[in-house]
């Protein structure tokens, strides 16, 4: 087995092992309470939360997969991931506001609110097993891709990342998570970006990347049903739309970091400034180095017999001087880092919330759930590690998981675009669609004679791409059906929980009607001051109120005037009468309880806004 | 690989823009979305006209590029 990269690339590569495990256990301090733990204490800028999702989407096996499709096919490699589109205004604009607004903590917890008890135990035990068996994946890939390019044994490699990524996770929580993944995001684009830039710098003097790339490539979309093993219609239902809903609406770490968000409009933005742009930029970044590697073979400097999963990394070494190759491994790493910390806080936001809360200590104060969750993270990476030598000796039970992702994916999705969008959908139809979807998932599985309508002229080897199509349609008519012949819902039951409720969802969240006209930031500095009896309560000047047009009662958000601070000193309060002292005019008054959830100082300057 | 058709560009925009449409209905429906007001106007405006985005980069890829 040839083994690449040099000293100074492993070099480099620990060193960023220790700059990232450093960076991400510098945010224990931020994380005192299970809200913080999981949600980062919703503190954050959209800027924030929309970068770092892009480093949990790009996973670690991103980079050879997209990059392998990329060699095979073309532009077409793209289609996986400039797809999302679609999906977007139900996200926006119906999932969104339901999960932000009803406080819940995880998807689980969601349809035990909005169905029965009964519906969150199911969903309870397929995002436990789905999540704690992804996370072995994620490191089974990594390990895999380790032992292919420096020769670490598979086990191995896979043990050093999972223990660096619960480091920074059970120190910092969710805000580690963010605030690493933000980092990784950039490394991992630079590094696919610089890969196929690079490329084509390379090629200027060798016949120029257009030229050697193969005219047949050059189309962002495939042909229609074929061939079996490519082809556009089985790509869009398996990606455009069970997919890319599955990561956008039930992917727990997803769910958690745009609560994570300070506001419901910053989420909002995170969510059309990732998908207008930075998936844009990410496709180019993973699928760029088999693009390259095309035009290299094409130009004779790679072997004609060059195999596809080889094609990212063969390019790189060859692009790369020693050192800039072990910055692409680092971001190959940071792929798979940013992957494993959301899962591990995702699986462990699932477990306390949805199996140790309700069942088994059900009121403990918070520092013991905060506990929980700690060794929560510590317990799914010792599971996820267990399962990577059982990956490795029973490929039946790797392939296994993959089938068990697909066969659970359209039930839970059409169950939630159903219960977030559907007044009428009940709990015996969300059940029976969960239940129902996943038997009849199965049984094509067994007898794919099943997917035969579905299949759009594609070749019978190729049918495996569109059982997302046909899990879509039968999940999607059990719930209609079943919906249909069962007693409606009470409104009381939906309240807040489903498009249409989103203002009552609102007002409860606020505890008051909300206020949504438009004002601006007010800039202040802090003075702490005793507000006694009123609880979390800051006060402005009645300039400041008329500016950011709010009222007494609304719900303001006071943060660190430096944008760059990312929201860590900031917190939310409700407004209280106006300041009366003309000499403080210029201050907002904050009491400590908040001084220290903020993490402010006398003095310091803050923008206020009123959120709602 | 068969060279792609146009019935890949329509299936995606005409498939996928039903799905999108349905999205956009249930936007302009919303009890919340109040487009009188700046933020949320901006952010439907900037939906529709992501959308004509992907389809723009997707109808260059098709159209264009491949005959450079």
């Amino acid at each position: 087995m040839e083994i690449l990269g040099t000293p100074l690339d492993y070099t480099i590569m620990i060193g960023y092992f220790i700059l990232i495990v450093a960076f991400g256990t510098f945010f224990a301090r931020y994380t005192r309470t299970t809200k913080e733990f999981f949600l980062g204490g919703q503190r954050f800028p959209w800027w924030i939360i929309s970068f770092s999702c892009v480093a949990t989407l790009v996973g670690s096996y991103s980079f050879i997969k997209y990059s392998s499709v990329g060699y095979l096919y073309g532009f077409s490699s793209t289609q996986s991931y400039i797809n999302d589109i679609f999906l977007l205004p139900i996200f926006m604009f119906c999932w969104l506001p339901v999960i932000y607004f009803s406080r819940v903590l995880s998807i689980p917890e969601y349809l035990g609110k909005r169905f029965d008890p009964k519906t969150r135990i199911v969903g309870t035990i397929i995002l436990i097993i789905y999540l704690v068996g992804y996370v072995g994946i994620n490191l089974y890939t990594l390990g895999v891709a380790f032992h292919t390019l420096i020769g670490l044994p598979v086990f191995w490699a896979a043990v050093a990342v999972a223990v660096l990524a619960t480091i920074y996770v059970v120190a910092g929580g969710q805000t580690a998570v963010i605030w690493t993944d933000l980092l990784q995001a950039f490394i991992l684009l630079i590094a696919g970006i610089g890969l196929f830039v690079g490329g084509i710098f390379f090629l200027r003097q060798h016949g120029g990347f257009w030229n050697l790339f193969p005219a047949g490539h050059k189309y962002a979309l495939a042909y229609f049903n074929k061939p079996p093993s490519f082809n556009f219609v089985g790509i869009f239902w398996q990606d455009a739309i069970a997919n890319s809903f599955a990561f956008w609406l039930m992917n727990q770490g997803i769910m958690m970091r745009f609560m994570s968000a300070k506001s419901l409009f910053d989420s909002r933005k995170a969510a059309l400034f990732n998908i207008l742009v930075l998936i844009i930029v990410a496709s180019v970044a993973t699928s760029g180095g088999g693009w390259i590697a095309r035009a290299l073979v094409s130009a004779g400097f790679l072997p004609k017999t060059l195999a596809g999963r080889d094609a990212f990394v063969k390019a790189a070494y060859l692009l790369c001087r020693p050192g800039v190759f072990g910055f692409v491994l680092a971001a190959l790493t940071a792929a798979l880092m940013s992957t494993v910390d959301t899962l591990l806080n995702a699986a462990s936001a699932v477990f306390v919330n949805d199996v140790w809360r309700p069942h088994i200590v059900k009121k403990a104060p918070d520092k013991h759930y905060l506990r929980v969750a700690r060794i929560t993270c510590i317990a799914g990476a010792i599971i996820g590690i267990a399962l990577v030598p059982i990956y490795m000796k029973f490929k039946t039970i790797y392939a296994a998981h993959g089938a068990f992702t697909a066969t659970i994916t359209p039930p839970m999705v059409v169950a939630i675009v159903l219960g977030c969008t559907w007044k009428r959908y009940t709990a015996k139809a969300a059940f029976w669609t969960l239940l129902g979807g996943i038997i009849l998932m199965f049984l094509s599985i067994k007898y794919d004679i099943l997917l035969a309508p579905f299949s759009c002229g594609i070749a019978h080897s190729g049918w495996f791409f569109i059982r997302a199509l046909y899990g879509l349609v039968v999940s999607g008519v059990i719930g209609v059906v079943v919906t249909l012949f069962t007693a409606p819902p009470s409104k009381e039951k939906i309240s807040g929980l489903v498009w249409g409720t989103e203002k009552e969802g609102m007002t409860k969240f606020k505890g008051a009607k909300p206020n949504e006209r438009e004002g601006k930031l007010a800039v202040l500095r802090i003075k702490q001051v005793e507000i006694p009896g009123k609880g979390e309560i800051v006060k402005v000047s009645p300039r400041a109120m008329q500016l950011m047009k709010a009222n007494t009662g609304d719900l303001l958000y006071v943060t660190d005037h430096r944008w760059w601070m990312g929201g860590l000193h900031s917190t939310h309060a409700k407004a209280g009468d106006p300041i009366t002292e003309v000499e403080d005019f210029d201050k907002v008054y904050v009491p400590k309880v908040l001084m220290d959830r903020g993490r402010f100082k006398e003095g310091t300057k803050v923008s206020v806004e009123k959120i709602f | 690989m068969p060279t792609p058709t146009i019935l890949s560009l329509l299936y995606q925009y005409i498939v996928g823009g039903i799905l999108f449409l349905i999205g956009m209905i249930l936007v302009f429906k919303s009890d919340v979305v109040d487009l009188r007001l700046r933020k949320y106007r901006t952010q439907v405006i900037w939906l529709i006209v992501g959308y004509f985005i992907y389809l723009a980069i997707h109808s260059f890829f098709f159209f264009v590029v491949p005959r450079l």
